[in-house]
């Protein structure tokens, strides 16, 4: 395995930087996967634009559909600069939805939906999970019926992230309830101010909000209808690919062990420099192996990428060990750090803005968000490992 | 203006892959596994034919300089004859006799020296090296002590491969390293998986050659240990991953193959992921060093996360297995005992992690999103 980054590449990756610690710095304390707070909303959506302006909101999307065209490398190089700096990019709308439009949407959905998407005009919700549809997506319920030039939705999708802040829903739902299962689910684009949406919060323990989204006999034009009806559950499997693939960035964890560290570096607690102790160096020495250890996993999907494959076991594989290693550094601050770790941000104590405390809290999802760790090792062992089916 | 592009790869070049399959092909065909269980109950010895077939190829040698009569392999090639011994668990020096050869490429060699390392490229003689780090500590093991007709004394325990050496090259004084060929006594000490063991002793042994000075090569010839040592772990892991899904593919209990249940795939799939990322740490830290960084944290990296791994991979693979792999006539116990060896030899999990954070720590510049390596 080599990994090189020439003078141009290493040039890019100091420009992102310089551009958003102008255009961001550092609010609140985005960097764990997801929404940030709501009151970031303005500040984020601003920002957004500013990349749009830079051309790197869609950076790897093709410019035929107004995106800058560049390579999987670069949006990695891109997306891990900004992850580390805890600011936001495009994680749904370009890095799972658009290029799974662009595989199976038709021209008219292209044109319609990318390039907006790129210029920071629009956003996407995923319209996954259901109540009694998580780790098994495919028994989903949500009803998706033709009539006449529409489609009507009725259902309830459940922790669908940022409906109440994004214009559309990418939403999986049920067209033929005699197919089997996986045969029956279609693939349709909901615009979410259509009456009969409704939208209740959900809050987390990790801090971030999500939503049950009600679906009221929703009307949409077929045009909406992405690809062909009843082989949604085939486009879903790739945009998960994708979202496994792009859509865990090790920028946060990086970023979490880099502060672990500058901290740990000069920290004493009561008289006892923390940096002296051979249990902090072996655990912050662990955690440099487990990080690079996942760096290779993810250069591997960006390599595969650059050769035009989708990478699937790969993806899972590195969508494990990345959650996993997201909870183990924000475990690794709180043994070293002890009481300190668990002040809360703006409290009186708090280390690195609170970061240890809230990534604690917030780690915990990763682990089954996005796909749960169990499935992913199904999928690894299956698909990968050619083991036959439970 | 910048010419070069970014280099991002994990295929091998052709020269590489080439390497790789040819020395598998002779591994199989010289039914390298088969041969390595002969010295399950007695390490005295090793598979010598296999031995005369890898220096006919070029191998057994490589590591040493042409003025040694090698090709100054670089790491990365090294490594990856490391990775194949491993995947057959063949029982030969190739790992203690490059970082020697290596080691002496970088000193200025006496005829007599040059002549013995030559031998030992052609196969015909073995040469090790006592430098074996402590696990646990970051202890200075024992060293010869030098007297002034230039005779060495002490005490050297659990020298790899100095069962079998004709030759070792032990650490004298502070900072000095010598070859000796005769003069010592040699003890064999029989273990799970520290290939060819042996206490050393020596009273008054005249040296064929010593030097002094020498602290920077010896520190990267134990980088080099660690890595080769890595990579056979690395090998062992991909021939564990391989064979036990096979067999939970094959084994059917309760009317299903048990690889159909999820606790057996989820094991494995647990063993998939970290032997493919510590497989890219030993080669991505192989590249780095044959393109001149210093890449003693990623070797420390790469080895203690392959040994951590594989303590994971070695038990979970006599898990699945049961009865059928803790059987004598099953090859598995062989890769177990080899994974104890291979962790014990240049730092163990501990020691490394230990390094790593105190560089880290150490550090005063804060750089920032350095992606891998640093």
């Amino acid at each position: 395995m080599q990994f090189q980054l020439s003078e141009q590449h290493q040039r890019f990756q100091d420009e992102v930087r310089e551009f958003v610690r102008q255009e961001w710095s550092e609010t609140g304390l985005g960097g764990v996967a997801g929404a940030g707070e709501d009151d970031d909303s303005e500040h984020e959506q601003v920002f957004k634009r500013k990349l749009a302006e830079r051309g790197w909101l869609g950076i790897a999307i093709p410019e035929e559909y107004g995106g800058a065209g560049k390579r999987p490398l670069e949006q990695f190089l891109f997306v891990e600069e900004v992850t580390y700096w805890g600011a936001p990019h495009s994680y749904i709308g370009v890095g799972f939805v658009a290029p799974t439009l662009i595989r199976f949407g038709d021209e008219e959905q292209k044109r319609r939906f990318v390039p907006p998407l790129v210029r920071g005009e629009i956003e996407f919700c995923l319209g996954y999970s259901e109540a009694d549809a998580g780790s098994d997506l495919a028994a989903l319920q949500t009803r998706v019926v033709p009539d006449g030039d529409d489609l009507v939705i009725s259902g309830t999708k459940m922790y669908t992230t940022n409906a109440h802040r994004v214009e559309y829903c990418w939403l999986a739902g049920r067209t033929d309830p005699s197919a089997p299962k996986h045969k029956g689910i279609s693939l349709v684009i909901v615009p979410l101010d259509a009456p009969g949406v409704s939208i209740r919060p959900l809050h987390t323990a990790g801090g971030e909000r999500t939503n049950q989204v009600f679906f009221d006999d929703v009307r949409v034009p077929k045009a909406n209808l992405v690809g062909e009806m009843n082989r949604g559950w085939y486009y879903l499997a790739v945009a998960l690919d994708f979202e496994r693939f792009n859509g865990f960035p090790l920028g946060a964890a990086r970023r979490m062990f880099d502060e672990l560290v500058a901290y740990t570096r000069t920290a004493e607690q009561d008289g006892v420099a923390l940096a002296g102790l051979d249990w902090v160096q072996e655990t912050i020495g662990t955690l440099s192996a487990r990080l690079n250890a996942a760096m290779t996993l993810k250069l591997q999907t960006v390599w595969m990428a650059e050769r035009g494959e989708i990478p699937n076991t790969e993806a899972s594989m590195l969508k494990v060990m990345a959650s996993d290693l997201a909870q183990e550094v924000a475990r690794a601050a709180a043994t070293i750090l002890g009481p300190q770790a668990l002040v809360k941000a703006g409290q009186p104590g708090a280390v690195a803005r609170g970061r240890f405390e809230r990534a604690l809290r917030g780690t915990v999802l990763q682990r089954f968000a996005g796909g749960s760790n169990e499935i992913m090792k199904n999928i690894i062992a299956q698909r990968g490992l050619g083991l036959p089916r439970d | 203006m910048d010419t070069t592009a970014s280099v991002l790869t994990f295929s091998l070049s052709e020269e590489a892959s080439l390497l790789r399959m040819s020395v598998r092909q002779l591994l199989a065909d010289s039914g390298a596994q088969e041969a390595a269980r002969r010295f399950w109950e007695d390490d005295r010895d090793f598979d010598r034919e296999l031995w005369k077939e890898l220096a006919a190829m070029g191998i057994a040698g490589m590591a040493a300089p042409e003025a040694l009569g090698g090709v100054a392999a670089p790491w990365s090639q090294l490594a990856l004859v490391s990775e194949e011994l491993g995947v057959a668990c063949a029982a030969v020096p190739f790992e203690m006799q490059s970082l020697a050869l290596v080691l002496l490429g970088q000193l200025h060699c006496s005829s007599a020296t040059a002549d013995l390392a030559r031998a030992a490229v052609a196969g015909e003689r073995v040469v090790t090296a006592a430098l074996n780090l402590p696990t646990v500590s970051e202890a200075v093991p024992p060293r010869l002590t030098p007297a002034q007709d230039g005779r060495l004394s002490g005490q050297l325990a659990l020298v790899l491969e100095g069962a079998v050496a004709d030759a070792v090259v032990a650490p004298v004084g502070t900072d000095g390293v010598a070859i000796l060929v005769e003069g010592f006594e040699r003890e064999h000490v029989a273990s799970l998986g520290m290939n060819r063991l042996a206490n050393l002793t020596m009273a008054g042994a005249l040296p064929l050659q010593l030097w002094t000075g020498i602290g920077e090569h010896e520190r990267r010839a134990q980088s080099l240990g660690a890595l080769l040592y890595a990579a056979r772990q690395s090998g062992m892991g991909e021939w564990l991953l391989g064979e036990t899904t096979k067999y939970a593919a094959e084994r059917v209990q309760f009317g299903r193959p048990i690889g159909s249940f999820q606790a057996i795939q989820h094991k494995l799939a647990e063993m998939h992921i970290a032997l493919a990322a510590g497989r890219f740490l030993v080669r991505f830290a192989a590249s780095r060093g044959d393109a001149g960084a210093d890449v003693a944290l990623d070797v420390a990296r790469a080895k203690s996360f392959l040994d951590t791994a594989m303590w994971q991979a070695s038990t979970e693979a006599h898990q699945i297995h049961g009865g059928v792999g803790f059987v004598l006539d099953h090859p598995l116990h062989l890769y177990f005992a080899q994974s104890r060896g291979a962790e014990a030899a240049f730092g163990a999990p501990r020691r490394h992690h230990r390094e790593v954070g105190r560089a880290l720590l150490k550090g005063d510049a804060y750089r920032p999103n350095v992606l891998i390596g640093g």
